[in-house]
């Protein structure tokens, strides 16, 4: 009995101690919850929060196995190898010299008589001549003193346009700096360009600029269908520059598979300059959301590339590598700033990401 | 004997002393329970009385706050529906707010929105649409643009003197702040506004096509609901064709149902590349006749004489003239002749 009674004594007292405890611990359980629960106003963040699209392929962290795959970030579909070498290439002929240098309209009728192998660079030269004529105005000779004076003030003015933004005694000196620059000289640059221009650009359609631009893409496609890369390049960077109005959307569903051929079709040549086409298109979010550091990854790695095109497996083809370098001017500029407007992380993913494309391997090496 | 004695000591003095046991022990609880209910009650009062004063806050609990249920207590009233979401403030569906005051409802239009609440939808659509733009635009745009390192070179940076940039530098510096500030504060109106994915808006749009809830043909057709960033348009381009068919479609249909508003404004959808990739200028002249027929306030929205004209621009010959006038006729016998007067509507000319 006493030892049933000291048991149940001791259950009791242990029962109510844990009770006490319980007690006690709820009492600072909701003290501590109240603490914590205190509204506190959200802090604003450092450094931007990433992105979906930065959390997709692009935040990966084996780019090199991705690139293999054909996984290139930024793009919807898979561009795997196909194995076609520079060797599948067509053998491109230029056309004479003097189709070159003719008018337009004498270009449009000489294209017609070339042999097939010459058509291709023949069209990329029409569509240069047709980029070079975009904004020309043919004018009348016995005005072409009159419209240099109005070119010459309208430029006057743009420079001028600038100096309102600028600090009083530096508007100044940029305003000393534009007038110093010989007037007539400037306008007998200008007349002679009009008449070299008035030549060469005899046979562009008359209108607008927005009425001749499709017949400039109508030669670009061509040349690109016909096999030239730079034509490919051409076609793939402007696809989107005009006619994005939502009325044009059926169409656009066109030119985004035109555009994912395109692209396909220059990875596979190791073609440079698909590099640029890829930044532009990451930094518009044509097919996935817009993302800057991809953009810049992209850049980067063309930089790099062609800071040292023996070093890697990119091509230029018969494209020159200088005639892209001004696509670079502002990303140099640029690209010292970002390192310190980014986080480390970011960074990081925009060098691993360069890295990989750079070294990017031939199909002979894997 | 001790043992005894101890023995027969014992129940006594257990009795008290298990009694006086009990007493601590109860007493302690008694303790303990007092201290976690008045504890409880303490700290509930104490947010209780913080909550209250933020509306922001109390939007997030599912307590309304008491001074939100005092009538005319002057601040405006939000009643949350359930947590997060507030539909009217005083009365005053969100949506319905002045354009200065939806910013705090940003969330509970977004909310809506998701849900296919299409009034919703067209409120936050402008808001919406300069997120898209600033998509492409990360810190590292922003620094480059204002920092003073950087955005100066085109300025006649080149031009200054070491005294005059130095003299320029703290309102450089404050120019820099503001415009990181500006940044960030936007990027948090657009969290909220988009979250991460700017084409939540094509969601929007296929939800109010399917509801065509009042109001809706209108503000297609005449607002910028649609973003026009070009990424968000290519990158939308599959659903973006498939809405804007679905999108004329039903509204040629309310059209021929003698819709007043739809008929009101329909001539512009076909008249502009919104939804079209060329403008269908003989469509366009037909409802945009039809429309001057109509009563006030609709035949407001109706293409003046001029408006014809460029509609009709210069290779309308006088047969196609005719034509289009002959089908706004029979469109207007078809569609709502019967159903409306039109007391005091100007006739419909091409001349």
């Amino acid at each position: 009995m006493y030892r049933t009674g000291m048991a149940r004594r001791s259950i009791l007292t242990v029962a109510l101690v844990v009770a006490l405890a319980i007690g006690i611990a709820m009492a600072i359980a909701a003290f501590r919850q109240g603490d914590t629960s205190a509204p506190v106003p959200p802090a604003v963040p450092a450094v931007a929060p990433e992105t979906a699209a930065q959390r997709g392929v692009f935040a990966a962290e084996e780019p090199a196995r991705l690139l293999a795959e054909g996984r290139w970030p930024g793009l919807p579909v898979r561009m795997p190898d196909k194995g076609r070498t520079a060797a599948d290439l067509p053998d491109l002929v230029p056309p004479p010299q003097s189709f070159e240098q003719a008018p337009l309209r004498v270009m449009f009728r000489q294209y017609e008589e070339l042999p097939e192998a010459q058509r291709a660079l023949a069209a990329r030269l029409v569509a240069q001549r047709l980029t070079e004529c975009l904004v020309h105005k043919n004018i009348e000779e016995a005005q072409l003193q009159r419209h240099a004076e109005e070119a010459y003030l309208q430029w006057l003015e743009g420079r001028n346009s600038m100096t309102t933004l600028m600090q009083p005694t530096v508007a100044l000196r940029a305003i000393d700096q534009a007038y110093s620059v010989d007037a007539s000289q400037w306008m007998d640059d200008w007349i002679a360009k009009q008449r070299r221009m008035h030549r060469l650009c005899d046979g562009t359609a008359t209108g607008s600029f927005d009425e001749r631009w499709p017949e400039l893409q109508r030669w670009r496609q061509r040349a690109a269908e016909l096999g030239d890369l730079e034509s490919k390049f051409e076609r793939a960077w402007t696809l989107f520059l005009l006619d994005t109005n939502s009325g044009d959307a059926t169409r656009l569903v066109e030119l985004k598979h035109e555009a994912l051929q395109l692209v396909d079709e220059m990875l596979e040549m190791r073609y440079a300059p698909v590099l640029l086409v890829l930044a532009g298109y990451a930094d518009h979010g044509y097919f996935q959301l817009p993302d800057t550091d991809l953009h810049r990854a992209y850049l980067e790695a063309y930089a790099r590339i062609s800071a040292n095109p023996s070093r890697s497996s990119w091509r230029w083809h018969s494209f020159p590598v200088a005639a892209l370098d001004n696509w670079l001017v502002g990303f140099d500029r640029n690209r010292e700033a970002y390192i310190r407007a980014l986080s480390s992380q970011r960074l990081e993913r925009i060098q691993r990401w360069a890295d990989a494309i750079e070294s990017w391997p031939d199909r002979q090496n894997r | 004997m001790g043992g005894c004695d101890r023995e027969l000591a014992g129940p006594a003095e257990s009795m008290m002393h298990r009694s006086t046991t009990r007493s601590v022990l109860v007493l302690l609880l008694f303790l303990a329970a007092v201290i976690f209910l008045v504890s409880e009650q303490y700290w509930e009062h104490e947010f209780s009385s913080e909550d209250s004063g933020s509306p922001q806050d109390s939007r997030a609990h599912d307590t309304v706050p008491e001074h939100a249920e005092e009538p005319n207590s002057g601040a405006a009233s939000a009643r949350a529906m359930r947590p997060n979401l507030v539909t009217h403030v005083d009365g005053v569906p969100v949506w319905e707010l002045p354009q200065e005051q939806r910013p705090a409802y940003f969330a509970e239009l977004r909310a809506l929105a998701d849900a296919g609440w299409a009034e919703a939808m067209l409120a936050l659509a402008s808001e919406a649409g300069l997120c898209v733009l600033r998509q492409g635009m990360d810190e590292g745009v922003v620094y480059v643009a204002a920092h003073p390192d950087y955005a100066y070179i085109y300025l006649g940076a080149e031009l200054e003197t070491a005294e005059e940039r130095e003299a320029a530098m703290p309102e450089r510096w404050a120019h820099f702040e503001q415009r990181m500030e500006e940044y960030r504060s936007n990027r948090e109106t657009c969290d909220i506004v988009l979250g991460e994915d700017p084409d939540v808006i094509m969601d929007w749009l296929e939800h109010a096509l399917v509801q065509q809830h009042p109001g809706f043909f209108r503000a297609l057709i005449e607002d910028r609901i649609v973003p026009f960033s070009p990424g968000w348009v290519v990158r939308n381009a599959e659903r973006l064709a498939i809405f804007n068919q679905g999108f004329l479609d039903a509204l040629t249909a309310r059209v021929e149902r003698g819709d007043r508003e739809a008929l009101a404004v329909a001539w512009k959808a076909w008249a502009g590349r919104r939804f079209l990739p060329e403008p269908d200028a003989e469509r366009a002249l037909v409802y945009g006749l039809a429309a001057r027929r109509l009563p006030p306030p609709w035949n407001e929205h109706a293409p003046d004489d001029a408006q014809l004209a460029e509609i009709a621009g210069a290779d309308f010959g006088p047969r196609q003239r005719q034509a289009a006038r002959q089908a706004a006729d029979e469109l207007w016998r078809r569609c709502c002749a019967d159903v409306m007067k039109r007391p005091g509507a100007k006739d419909a000319s091409l001349d």
